[in-house]
Order: structure tokens, then sequence, then C-alpha cells
């Protein structure tokens, strides 16, 4: 009988649970909980962030392989360099007008499943990434614990990707292309959204 | 499952080398600290502290309500008396917890317990705790106790190499805890009196025990310790159980909140406990997932030791419950 | 078995006899001796629990005939690290040595890289080492630098076990599973490239 992950799986993940139950009660480090919490939100709140990332997962999907597996592994690091920037201070010009556009593109691509060859695709996303990455960088040396921070905000990137390509699965069957692409349209309405409202004057 | 396989045994090992160079340990208790707070005027009182620790370590800070001002030893709150946010500076650094006991002028003596999950406490005049307060303050309390404990720990560690089944040492874990739930509560509410230094002795000799059933059993003459672990386990839990209330009856609790800081103290013990299970399981599944299973007298070199540890103690404990008798 | 009695019965009244004073060291009292807190250390600091995430990665894909000895070398050379600590003094360097430990074994994981055994092996010593070093503290020393080594000891060893085989586990098991892994390594670069980042700009 040949084991399942799942099962394996579930008692190590209440261990694992407990075990950090178990840590939390004495903390070595400040900060740690606010730290990944705010970190873990800054991209959730910004709704075209949020979009934007779950726009990638789902155009990945679309493109299948290789961009399928290359997109999660090599976004993170890219999007890293753009934060790295954010820290220093480095002016990224129209960082607001960068990721509201990300929206709307990367919406358009994945509501009019669009396949331009992998290497265009690929400087596409990693320019995307640069701003997001700025966005979320500059807001590290305010944090209460920045490397708390860096984890949440590098994690939450990485599990609205996973969102995306999860959703992308439906793709499997006809109506989920369909339902696939709407996401895209929603994503594309958020990013003009967006977009127009970095021309109001504040 | 075979016993052999499935506990990695440099875990006890380390463990027993490491407080074998260290020292045995003496009957244990989680370090508190205790400010008695008498009402010597309305409104005034004096502070008196007293250190449950062996080193005398500073004690934590206290910051009274606002309105109080502190001029040791003597604290004058005025006509709102002590009520308000109290709380204790740096606590849970040294100390596991400071016990403040007040003694008013008139009405029943009141104990307030402040951990570092807890460190601040809305005192009122009718001096009831809401339940919140009791969950945060004893489920941690528990917690750290069982952690702290390092010889519950290497009992449950015994049982654990006296099961042969997951469903065994589901019945034996749970045995133990329902032994030392009624005998923690027996003695929390005074039904039963606890021998402190007697309880601690035995526990000591129920690790003895326990260690040489164990080795009984690896050398194939498993007797009925192995057949019905969790007989030993519920007989044994009832001592431990008592071991725990020693801990908590130091820690002084007002009637009123009894029961719930009782329930929740017992709470935080069982989630230790089940924390240190699991961690021992996950470890042992990984040696066996990396197909990195030690040899088999490493286990019996870890059962020796900790059964020469145990053994330790049990005279160091002894001895000082008969050293006074015969001086 | 009344034998085996009396054996350690002896060896038990000679270890009580080489203690003079027994009852004067309360080990819990001062919580646990520092065993307590040299295990809760590296397990509630980020820095030493993404790397060491990350380790586990690399050697969950890595073969068993290699990735097992980690669980020797990795908590000697981080027990060991710490018992320096003890005795030297504290150095920028080591910090350095450990934001480098993010990107190298990140990057490893990202990549998939196929290290032989004396390598990776390397690579475990010497971050062990260098994690162990920055976990140390140097107010300690004697017996309480000892247990608190061990406890560092202790901590490496239990989270560089499961991360281990459950990398392993998943990489094996699920035909997604080592995509999963090597998109974990790279978040591990990013977290690593924006903490070295800050940390060098505003030199923590």
């Amino acid at each position: 009988m040949k084991k399942t992950l799942k099962n394996d799986l579930r008692p190590l993940l209440a261990v694992l649970l407990l075990f950090y139950a178990a840590a939390a009660f004495a903390h070595a480090e400040t900060g740690v909980a606010g730290g990944l919490v705010s970190g873990l939100l800054h991209p959730v709140l910004g709704f075209d962030h949020l979009v934007a990332m779950v726009a990638v997962g789902l155009w990945g999907a679309q493109l299948g392989k290789p961009a399928i597996w290359v997109l999660p592994i090599t976004f993170p690091v890219v999007m890293a360099i753009g934060a790295l920037a954010g820290v220093a201070g480095l002016p990224l010009p129209f960082v607001e007008f960068g990721i509201a556009g990300s929206a709307l593109v990367l919406g358009v691509m994945v509501a009019l499943c669009l396949r331009p060859p992998f290497w265009a695709a690929a400087a596409m996303v990693g320019l995307f990434a640069l701003f997001h990455g700025h966005a979320h960088g500059a807001e590290v040396p305010s944090a209460v614990n920045p490397l708390a921070y860096g984890v949440g905000f590098v994690t939450a990137t990485g599990l609205l990707h996973l969102a995306g390509i999860l959703i992308g699965v439906l793709l499997r069957w006809p109506a989920g292309d369909k339902v696939v692409r709407a996401c895209g349209v929603a994503v594309a309405a958020v990013g003009l959204l967006a977009l127009t409202l970095t021309f109001v004057p504040a | 499952m075979k016993p052999a396989a499935w506990i990695p045994a440099w875990i006890p090992a380390i463990a027993v080398a490491a407080l074998a160079w260290a020292a045995p340990a003496a009957a244990h208790d989680t370090p508190i600290a205790l400010l008695t707070l008498k009402e010597t005027q309305p409104g005034t009182f004096v502070e008196r502290w007293t250190y449950s620790s062996s080193l005398n370590i500073a004690a934590p800070t206290p910051v009274y309500p606002e309105h109080c001002v502190a001029e040791a030893p003597r604290v004058v709150c005025g006509e709102l008396g002590l009520t308000g946010d109290f709380s204790f500076e740096k606590l849970g650094e040294r100390y596991s917890a400071a016990v403040v006991r007040l003694m008013p002028l008139e009405g029943p003596k009141r104990s307030y317990t402040f951990t570092a999950a807890q460190p601040v406490i809305t005192l009122t005049a009718s001096g009831i705790l809401p339940l919140s307060h009791i969950v945060a303050a004893y489920i941690p309390l528990g917690f750290e106790h069982i952690m702290l404990g390092i010889d519950h720990l290497l009992f449950v560690l015994g049982l654990m190499l006296l099961v042969s089944s997951p469903w065994m040492l589901v019945k034996t874990i749970t045995a133990f805890t329902i032994a030392h739930s009624i005998t923690l509560g027996l003695a929390t509410f005074g039904v039963i009196g606890v021998p402190e230094g007697a309880v601690n002795a035995l526990i000591a000799l129920s690790i003895v025990i326990l260690a040489v059933e164990v080795l009984k059993l690896r050398r194939g003459r498993a007797g009925w310790s192995a057949t019905y672990p969790w007989v030993v386990a519920f007989g044994f839990g009832l001592l431990h159980g008592l071991g725990f209330a020693s801990a908590l009856t130091g820690i002084g609790l007002s009637q009123a909140n009894l029961p719930a800081a009782l329930l929740f103290f017992n709470i935080g013990v069982e989630l230790g406990q089940l924390a240190f299970v699991a961690v021992v399981l996950a470890v042992a599944w990984s040696h066996r997932q990396l197909r990195a299973e030690l040899p088999r007298w490493t286990e019996t070199v870890a059962v020796y030791g900790t059964g020469t540890l145990a053994t330790v103690w049990f005279y160091d404990r002894f001895g000082a419950i008969v050293a006074p008798l015969v001086t | 078995m009344r034998i085996l009695t009396v054996v350690y019965t002896l060896i038990a009244l000679a270890l009580l006899l080489s203690f003079p004073e027994p009852a004067s060291a309360h080990l819990v009292s001062t919580r646990f001796g520092e065993l307590y807190s040299g295990l809760i250390h590296p397990l509630t600091a980020l820095q030493h629990l993404v790397p060491w995430l990350g380790l586990g990665l690399l050697g969950g894909l890595l073969g068993n005939r290699t990735s097992r000895w980690v669980l020797l070398t990795f908590p000697l050379s981080a027990g060991a690290g710490a018992l320096l600590a003890g005795g030297l003094p504290a150095t920028a360097a080591i910090d350095h040595v450990n934001l480098f430990s993010f990107i190298v074994l990140g990057l490893l994981v990202a990549l998939s890289v196929r290290l032989n055994r004396p390598t990776f092996l390397g690579l475990t010593v010497i971050f062990g080492l260098s994690h162990g070093f920055a976990n140390g503290t140097p107010d300690l020393s004697g017996v309480p630098l000892l247990l608190y080594a061990v406890g560092v000891l202790l901590a490496a060893y239990v989270l560089i076990a499961i991360a281990t085989a459950v990398t392993q586990l998943v990489s094996q098991r699920a035909a997604w599973g080592t995509i999963a892994i090597r998109a974990a390594g790279s978040w591990i670069v990013a977290i690593g490239l924006v903490f070295g980042g800050y940390s060098l700009t505003a030199g923590v």
C-alpha cells in the first residue's frame, strides 16, 4: 500500500505547530510577531499589489512549462533586488504607477490568454517585480523588526503566486479556462482603477 | 513498530550527560518572586519580598497603578485604594512569575499571579479576575512547568520506550494525564496533603523503576509493565500529579479563582506534554525517513544513563529528607 | 537483574559522592541552567531559523547517503560554535557570514545544486559554527556555558532533522514537491538580500 503524502504530513504539521507554540513563549528577538504581521499584510493590503501577484500565478499557469516553475523561483529574487533599492532609499521613478500598471498589463495578458515568447514574458514580469519589491523594501527600515517584515512580505508574495497557480489548475477543464480569463479581467479592472487614482492629485 | 527503532537515543543521552555534569537537580520548583502588600492604613501598603530562587537574583520591578506613589517600602494609593493597572517590568527573564499577595485591612486576602504572558493585571475592588487573565497566566505556567521538569519528561520518555504501538501510546499518555490531573486537583483543593520532599524522591524512584522495566523489555523479558503500560502510567501519574501540585500551591492562589486556575494550569501541562511527545515522535520519524537509525546499543546506553541519573536524584532527594532527622 | 541493580547503584553512589554539594545547585530555579535558553534562542530568532530551514531544504534535496550526516555535523558544530562564543570576543564578521548563509543556502536550494558529500558537510560545519557562535553569549563560562551550548545543539538537531526529513518526503512523494522546495529556497535568497541590504546600509 502506497502511503500518501497527505497522511504523512498531517501529524507533522500538528507537531510543527505545537513546537512553535512552545517556542513562542520565550522570545529572543523583539517585534517578531508585529514585524511578521505587517510584512504579511503589506502585499495584501495594497489591492493592486494583491491582484497583480495573483495574476502572475495565473499567467504562469496559462503559459505552462517552463514559466510555471521558473516564475515562482525567480520572482522573489528579482523582487528582492528591487527591495534592496527601496531599503537603500534609491528612488525608483513612477513606483505607484508601475505597480498599478503591472496589474493592468498582467490582467490583460491573462484575460486575452496572450503567449509572448518566454524571454519576453520573463523580462516583463521581472520589471514588474522590481517595482513591487521597491514598494515593499521602502518600508523595511521603519519596520519593528526588519527581518520579520522581510520574511512576511516575501512569504505573502509567494503565497499569492501560489493562489494564482492553484486557480490555474482550473485550466484543465474548458469552463475553467473562462473562469481564469474572467479573473484576468477583474485584475485588469483593479489595475485600471488604481492607475487612474495615481493621476488624481492627493 | 519495534521499540528499538523509533526513539532516537542521543536526545536522552545528551540531556543526561549535561545534567550529570551540571549536578543532580534537587526538587524542582518554578522560580517565583512573591510580593506581599500589607495595608497598614487605609490606602497605604507596605511591600515585603520573598524570593523562592536559590540565587538571590533581583526581583522584577513592580509598576503600580498611576495614582499610587511608591516610596519603598511604602506604597501610598489614597482613597482609590490599590485598583487599576498593576504590572511588572522584566518579568520572565529570570523569574517565571511574580505573585502579589494582597492583605487588605478589611476583607479576605487576595493573590494575583503575573507572568511574561500576563504582565499586566487590572485590579478591582471585588478581587475577582476575568477569565482571560487566568487563561493567559496559567496555561504558560503549566507549559513551562512541565518543560522545565526534566524528571516528568524523562518519565514520559520512558513510557514511550515501553509501548509498542501508536494506539498503546495514546492509551498510556491518556492514563498518565488522567492520573496526574486527579491528584493535582485533590492536592490543590487541600483534600490530600503533599509531603513535597517525599513526593520528589518517589518521582525520581519512578523513573528508576521505569528504566528497569524498559531494560527488561529490551532483553526480551516483557513483564506486565510492557503488556499494560497504562497501568504503570496511571499509578505513577498519581505521584507526578502531586509533584505538579507542589508547584501550583507555591504560586499562591486566591480561593475565588482556584478552579479556573487549576484547570488552565493543567491544560498548560498537557499541552507541554503533548508538545514533548510530538517532538520526540517527529525526530524519531525523521531518523527513519533519512535512514539514519542508530544501533540498538546506543539506546541501551541512554536508558542506563537515565536510570543512573534518576537513581542519583533519588538518593539526593531521599538524603534531603533523612539528613535533618539524623543530625 | 539483581547484579544489574547493584552495579548501577554503585555507579550512582560514585556519582553522588563526586558532587560535594549536590543540593546547592538547583538547576531549575536558574531556568534549567542555561539549557533552556540555549534551546529557545535559535528557534525564536529568525536570523537563525530561516537559514537553518534553508540547510534542511538543501539536505532534503540530496540523497540519503549525503543528507543523513547532517544530523551529526550540524548540531555538533553549532554546539561547538556556541561554546567558542563563551571564550572569544564577538565579531561582526560572524554576522556577515550568517547573512551570507541566507543567500548561499537559498541559492543552492533554488538552483537545486547536487552538492557532493564533502562540500555539503563542509557547508554544514561552517554555517553550524558561525550560527552557533552568533547564538552564544560572552557572559557565560564553565558549566552554564556548557549547558547553553548543549541547548543550542539540541535545537539545531531537532530543527535540522525534521526540516531535512520533511523536505525529503515532499520532494520524493509529490510531483510538485521539488518545485515548491526550490521556490522556498528562492524566498530565503530574497529574505537574505533584503535583510542583508538593510543590515549593511543601516549598520545593524
